[in-house]
């Protein structure tokens, strides 16, 4: 039986929330979201976390309209296409890019850096995330600010996480958070995960007045 | 007759009925409305945590192994790593709203309060005190909710030579949200699991000690309506 499905949010007077599927018996039409079991040759999708769905036989499906974004961004390209990306080498089954919107910046400008951790088997994948910038400066490698003063290496949540194949996980980072960039130079970056070990490229960023 | 629109009222009856009223009026003053009602379900399933593992001051973390850390669970044993909680969701049971679309299963964690407190060798203390989002949104795409898992073992370690003291006490709040692949539609909760861990270590004749410790779950597969609330993420320091 087809079923018509129609979602809303209704607030009630108590301020209860409630959250429902509303099913019309009988009316011939469905609006649910065209799916796919297939990616693409050479196409990575971004897992966001709300990629992937699963039929009730278990199936591993996505949104048909996620492929047709990826098909519109350089970031889903395989990495001979997107030399931009500073793509580094293959290792573990793993490739892992580091991009920059530009690579000159004023100072005191946030500098924004995107990490990519791709898949390039056709394996489930798994890795410590989010893979972390090394920075240098003048041949210096330079210290990481601490957050919040204790000096402990923190874990609240497994780091642990799976890649299925022809998907990626994306990182954004303000890595003047991270790091000291106050001084205008050449400033050496690098993504790099340590389990398994995986690198970038190394990307070089200029910083002035 | 010019019927005038007069008014559209929501209305929930006993249970989950919803209505609709639409009311309207003619010149003269007469008006008519109709009620449309229609049943309303709400997804169940489980959600049920247990403890798996102990917290413990040992160089065996998944994490970091070889490095000396207090942990609950995340322990390897013979090449298998026993969790400090899995959080299992089991019993699925969607109305029928899966036959013919998507739908899926995610955890939320949040951290409602963790607090660090440091005694250096100076006599000095530190206390950090904080809250906010478990590193990411979603923590983990459970998709059916038919006995997938999500589990954590949560530690510090890396111990500078000029601390003596550290406690760690942590309270975390793990929500499983439900969500159909629909334009404009956002996860919903639907169970959620209380938990805590605890641990103090001190550092006497060279060597650090575990001095106490605990670890307890203090509500499981609880029925919830409560979105989780976060004003900022905490990320693992690595």
């Amino acid at each position: 039986m087809t079923q018509f499905m129609l979602r809303y949010i209704a607030q009630t007077t108590s301020s209860v929330i409630l959250f429902g599927i509303i099913f019309f018996s009988g009316i011939a039409f469905n609006i649910s979201a065209q799916t796919t079991n297939t990616i693409p040759t050479d196409l990575f999708l971004t897992d966001d976390g709300f990629l992937f769905w699963y039929r009730p036989s278990g199936e591993r499906v996505v949104n048909i309209s996620k492929i047709k974004e990826a098909e519109k961004s350089p970031e889903s390209l395989p990495a001979n296409h997107n030399a931009d990306g500073h793509w580094g080498e293959k290792t573990n089954g793993l490739q892992l890019s580091l991009r920059f919107p530009k690579y000159i910046f004023t100072n005191g400008e946030s500098v924004v850096a995107i990490m990519l951790m791709r898949n390039i088997t056709n394996k489930p994948q798994t890795y410590f995330r989010p893979p972390r910038i090394l920075a240098s400066q003048n041949g210096k490698v330079l210290k990481t600010k601490n957050d919040n003063g204790l000096h402990l290496m923190q874990v609240t949540m497994l780091p642990q996480t799976t890649l299925f194949p022809q998907t990626q996980n994306r990182f954004q980072i303000i890595l003047n958070k991270v790091y000291d960039l106050s001084e205008n130079g050449e400033y050496i970056f690098q993504a790099a995960c340590h389990n398994p070990e995986v690198n970038s490229q190394k990307v070089s960023v200029i910083i002035k007045k | 007759m010019v019927m005038k629109y007069k008014s559209m009222r929501i209305k929930i009856h006993a249970g989950f009925v919803l209505a609709l009223v639409l009311e309207v009026g003619s010149a003269s003053g007469q008006s008519v409305s109709a009620e449309a009602r229609f049943n309303v379900i709400r997804p169940t399933i489980d959600f049920a945590g247990s403890i798996n593992g102990s917290v413990a001051l040992d160089t065996n973390y998944i994490v970091a192994p070889g490095i000396l850390c207090l942990h609950f669970g995340g322990s390897i044993n013979n090449g298998t790593t026993n969790f400090g909680i899995n959080c299992t969701a089991s019993n699925p049971n969607l109305g029928g709203y899966d036959t013919n679309s998507n739908a899926g299963f995610f955890v939320v964690q949040v951290i409602t309060s963790s607090v660090t407190t440091i005694t250096k060798t100076d006599g000095s203390t530190l206390t950090i005190n904080t809250n906010g989002l478990d590193n990411y949104y979603p923590a983990k795409n459970l998709g059916t909710g038919n006995g997938t898992v999500f589990s954590d073992a949560p530690g510090i370690g890396g111990f500078p030579t000029n601390y003596i003291q550290i406690s760690r006490s942590e309270n975390f709040k793990t929500v499983l949200m439900f969500l159909a692949d629909e334009p404009e539609v956002i996860p919903v909760p639907m169970k959620e699991i209380d938990w805590n861990w605890s641990g103090s270590i001190s550092f006497t004749n060279n060597e650090w000690f575990l001095t106490s410790s605990n670890a307890a779950i203090t509500a499981n597969n609880q029925d919830t309506l409560s979105f989780p609330t976060w004003s900022s993420a905490i990320h693992n320091a690595l």
